[in-house]
């Protein structure tokens, strides 16, 4: 990976990637966000879905990015920032800023996912679960609350996945997570703690210990922002009204990053 | 004896309420006559996260059918008897897929029905019926699905006998 120092503005990267500022002296809040554009992250991909940078941020910052699914929009729908730094990663820290206020408290069937850690290898072989995605974060409702769920790849020889979940409130929270690559692997997730002493310390919020993900391979892409959308989620969830604000994303090999 | 069996006869092969192959590797062939007084509880658990991200604990029946040429159907819908039972629909190409999440319903209550849309869609399809609470196992219970016209015929099995 890149060396790890934090960028100070927008949606900051640490090392790997960021919403960093543009190169116009001029612009508040830079936009695109990819490097070819002037900004931290290796690309940006929308498809059916909008990306826009905002004033203020989520963590005392200036800007922040901004997604949402355009309405009438089919399964592919994506509005994303993608880190290509990673090189198999084989221990992954990250931290991110999310605002989910607009998606309220969500209902049944309704998911969508904001992170994904992907590695370079495509498991199991054969079947309908294959997957590239070492873990992904996304947003789940059961009608009476908002969930996040973890859902880390590992070897269990049914559905090749490993999940996990905790309520989680509309409005700003920060994410962190640990996850690792190997037999026995770990993710963690931690909501809101302001620091984090160790993988135990305070206690996740969301662990999955002593899987086997060891047939896929190490992190090596990294995806910020909104996809992989259900159906319940386009219909009802769509549209600028429906807005998700993303802010200081930060990623480490092995030191933790709190608030 | 001859026995021609075609998927239009099925149902009547295998009588209402009667056992069902369950799983995506023996799915019961679904007909425009729909199916009734299935007991969706006696399925297993196959499909255990629907949507990437959510968590499907109750059993899953599965149905399957293929869309091509002539059919006047535009959705299935799903009933139930059980007033526990919020019933949940997924169609899926790649039956079982975690991801897989192109077309889903779910019934607003317990008790409630939903249906799932078939516009614009060709090629063969399972329909998972499982159960929408994702902490209940026991969200299950008997249903009837029915579909509002003409699906193709599929040849299901020929023997002469």
């Amino acid at each position: 990976m890149k060396a790890f120092g934090m960028k100070s503005l927008s949606l900051a990267v640490l090392g790997l990637v960021g919403f960093g500022m543009a190169s116009s002296a001029s612009a508040v809040c830079p936009y695109p966000f990819n490097v070819a554009g002037g900004g931290a992250w290796s690309l940006q991909t929308t498809n059916n879905a909008t990306l826009a940078a905002a004033s203020p941020g989520l963590d005392a910052s200036n800007c922040k990015m901004t997604a949402y699914i355009n309405a009438g929009s089919g399964p592919l729908a994506t509005g994303a920032v993608i880190d290509t730094s990673p090189t198999a990663e084989a221990s992954y820290h990250f931290r991110f800023y999310i605002d989910t206020t607009t998606l309220g408290t969500m209902a049944n069937l309704t998911s969508v996912q904001v992170f994904a850690a992907n590695s370079a290898v495509n498991f199991p072989i054969t079947g309908n679960n294959q997957t590239l995605a070492l873990m992904r974060i996304g947003l789940a409702g059961t009608g009476a609350a908002t969930n996040l769920v973890a859902v880390s790849a590992c070897n269990n020889g049914t559905n090749f996945r490993c999940t996990g979940s905790v309520a989680l409130s509309p409005g700003v929270h920060w994410i962190e997570g640990h996850l690792t690559f190997g037999n026995p692997a770990i993710t963690n997730i931690w909501v809101d703690k302001a620091s984090i002493t160790n993988d135990t310390t305070p206690a996740p919020d969301i662990t999955l210990g002593n899987f086997d993900n060891s047939e896929w391979g190490g992190v090596e892409t990294v995806a910020l922002g909104l996809g992989g959308t259900s159906p319940n989620f386009r219909a009802n969830l769509s549209g600028p009204t429906h807005t998700v604000g993303f802010d200081s994303f930060d990623s480490r090999r092995q030191t933790f990053i709190g608030q | 004896m001859k026995c021609v069996k075609f998927a239009a006869a099925i149902a009547l092969c295998l009588g209402m309420g009667q056992a069902f192959a369950q799983t995506c590797a023996a799915p019961t062939a679904l007909t425009a006559a729909g199916v009734a007084g299935v007991d969706g509880c006696a399925a297993t658990n196959t499909v255990s996260v629907v949507c990437s991200f959510i968590n499907n604990p109750s059993p899953d029946t599965i149905f399957s059918f293929t869309l091509a040429g002539a059919f006047t159907a535009t959705t299935i819908s799903v009933t139930t008897t059980t007033g526990t039972y919020q019933p949940q629909l997924i169609l899926q190409q790649a039956c079982g897929s975690v991801d897989e999440c192109a077309v889903t319903g779910n019934a607003a209550a317990q008790g409630g029905g939903t249906n799932v849309s078939l516009t614009g869609l060709s090629g063969a399809y399972f329909l998972v019926v499982n159960g929408t609470s994702q902490s209940l196992a026991t969200d299950c219970g008997t249903f009837s699905l029915a579909v509002n016209g003409s699906l193709p015929v599929q040849l299901q099995k020929f023997s002469v006998d």
